[in-house]
């Protein structure tokens, strides 16, 4: 083997380790004074696997013996994704022209930060400069009505990074599934049974949605909106990035699985900790009182989550269980407890998992 | 040129110049390091805000843009304290001023709103 493909086989195994990694996204820091283990109830159902969609997995889901990042030896199910949504393909997300209504083009958070997501339509994108107050904003020509995406995996790979360099500023940023690697999978272990946490565990990647998609952390958006760019979403709330494949930042209902019987708010997936994470409202479009991690009790589900509204930025607060450290990972790791590979401008990655190209 | 030391002025101005490019340096990384902090990841400022000079678990709240009460707790998302929250989302009663002057038909109530 030459050292070029040394070099290749190398960085390969450290992206799968940084990307397993993330996909893990845990660590819990034992930094809150509340033990969220006083609260719990003794019904903790687990992880319900035929409740994921067809097609959700490249392999059926196994069973494997794990160990939490606060040390608990446990079982775990492993979820071995392609990154690719079961039963949809993603999109769309940035129009083309300012001309392009709502129904050829994808979805952005309000400037709010609260409710529903905004519609990116051409006129949006046209209008930005109002909309943030911010006269630098252009994003189309004002010749020719075009709108400035990234067109290629290029141009997706370098509009989203921390250091955006000048020639990627100024675009609507997407990327397609195409342009993951050939052998693109992303690994999760997840509890089978959620093990309470003596304390409520700090946030980075939440957990994995039922069509097998990723349910992110926060969307840097300060940095997203900082170089004049916006990572589009589709109406679903999710996009594309080449080490979490398609993943939510938000959720508008794609992944809902049916309400149930008794008008609670659908399931969405499951956090990285094992239990479950439902809709924000009920079937009467009713929000409950939550805990601090945005969790609550009830006979029939047990401790579970529910996600904030679409433009939030977040799904939940903390993780009320024991998530898994992945094998192989460094002791404690990343500077603050977190998995290591924090971005090289100091800021903390969308996912809490490697330095993220793309957004 | 040389100084009384035995160095160059020449040197001297050259060390003087890297420490001073040291310094700007070293403040400007300073400044940007607190500024990611201060802003990475979150969309909603007024969220981060509530959260400032606070420790994790502590109650907080702010303001939403439609007159809504945002009611939770100062939570990490990565390494920024941000207000989740974790109540539902609740109208303030006080409208503003100007909603209220188009509204109100008593003079006593316009009156003591104008005061």
């Amino acid at each position: 083997m030459g050292t070029k493909s040394k070099k290749g086989a190398i960085n390969r195994n450290l992206l799968v380790g940084l990307i397993t990694l993330s996909t893990f996204g845990l660590i819990a820091c034992d930094d809150s004074s509340e033990s969220s283990s006083e609260k719990d109830l003794t019904k903790n159902s687990g992880l319900e696997v035929s409740l994921f969609a067809d097609g959700a997995f490249l392999q059926p889901p196994k069973i494997v013996d794990c160990e939490t990042a606060q040390g608990t030896a446990t079982k775990c199910y492993q979820f071995i994704t392609s990154g690719a949504p079961a039963g949809r393909a993603p999109g769309p997300f940035c129009p083309r022209t300012i001309d392009d209504g709502a129904d050829v083009s994808g979805s952005w958070f309000s400037k709010d930060g609260e409710g529903d997501l905004v519609d990116l339509t051409g006129n949006f994108i046209l209008t930005l400069d109002d909309y943030y107050g911010d006269e630098k904003w252009l994003l189309s020509d004002a010749k020719t009505g075009k709108v400035r995406y990234t067109a290629d995996k290029a141009s997706c790979s370098g509009a989203a990074r921390p250091d955006v360099e000048e020639q990627y500023k100024q675009n609507c940023i997407e990327c397609e599934l195409s342009y993951l690697d050939e052998d693109f999978s992303l690994t999760y272990l997840i509890p089978t049974t959620p093990i309470p946490s003596a304390h409520a565990g700090r946030l980075h990647t939440v957990g994995i949605a039922l069509d097998g998609t990723e349910l992110s952390g926060p969307a840097p958006i300060s940095e997203i909106l900082g170089s004049y760019t916006i990572a589009a979403f589709d109406d679903c709330g999710g996009h594309i990035n080449l080490h979490q494949g398609y993943h939510y930042h938000s959720t508008t209902g794609c992944s809902n699985a049916s309400v149930s019987d008794d008008g609670h708010a659908p399931l969405i997936g499951y956090a990285v900790d094992g239990y479950g994470i439902y809709a924000m409202r009920d079937a009467k479009g009713n929000e409950e009182s939550l805990d601090e991690c945005r969790g609550t009790t009830d006979d029939t589900r047990g401790y579970h989550y529910h996600a904030a509204s679409p433009s939030e930025n977040m799904f939940i607060g903390c993780l009320h269980g024991e998530s898994v450290r992945p094998a192989g990972g460094p002791p404690g790791g990343g500077p603050d407890g977190g998995p290591p590979g924090g971005r090289p401008d100091g800021a903390p990655n969308e996912a809490g998992g490697p330095p993220p190209e793309h957004r | 040129m040389s100084t009384a030391g035995g160095v160059s002025s020449v040197t001297l101005i050259r060390w003087r110049t890297i420490k001073c490019c040291s310094i700007c340096v070293a403040t400007v990384l300073l400044l940007a390091s607190s500024n990611v902090s201060a802003h990475s990841g979150q969309l909603n400022l007024k969220a981060l805000n509530a959260c400032k000079q606070k420790e994790r678990s502590q109650a907080c709240e702010y303001q939403g843009a439609h007159n809504d009460l945002y009611i939770g707790t100062c939570q990490y998302m990565a390494d920024t304290l941000t207000c989740v929250r974790n109540q539902p989302i609740q109208k303030l009663d006080n409208d503003p001023p100007e909603y209220a002057f188009e509204h109100l038909q008593d003079d006593t109530q316009i009156r003591a709103i104008k005061e």
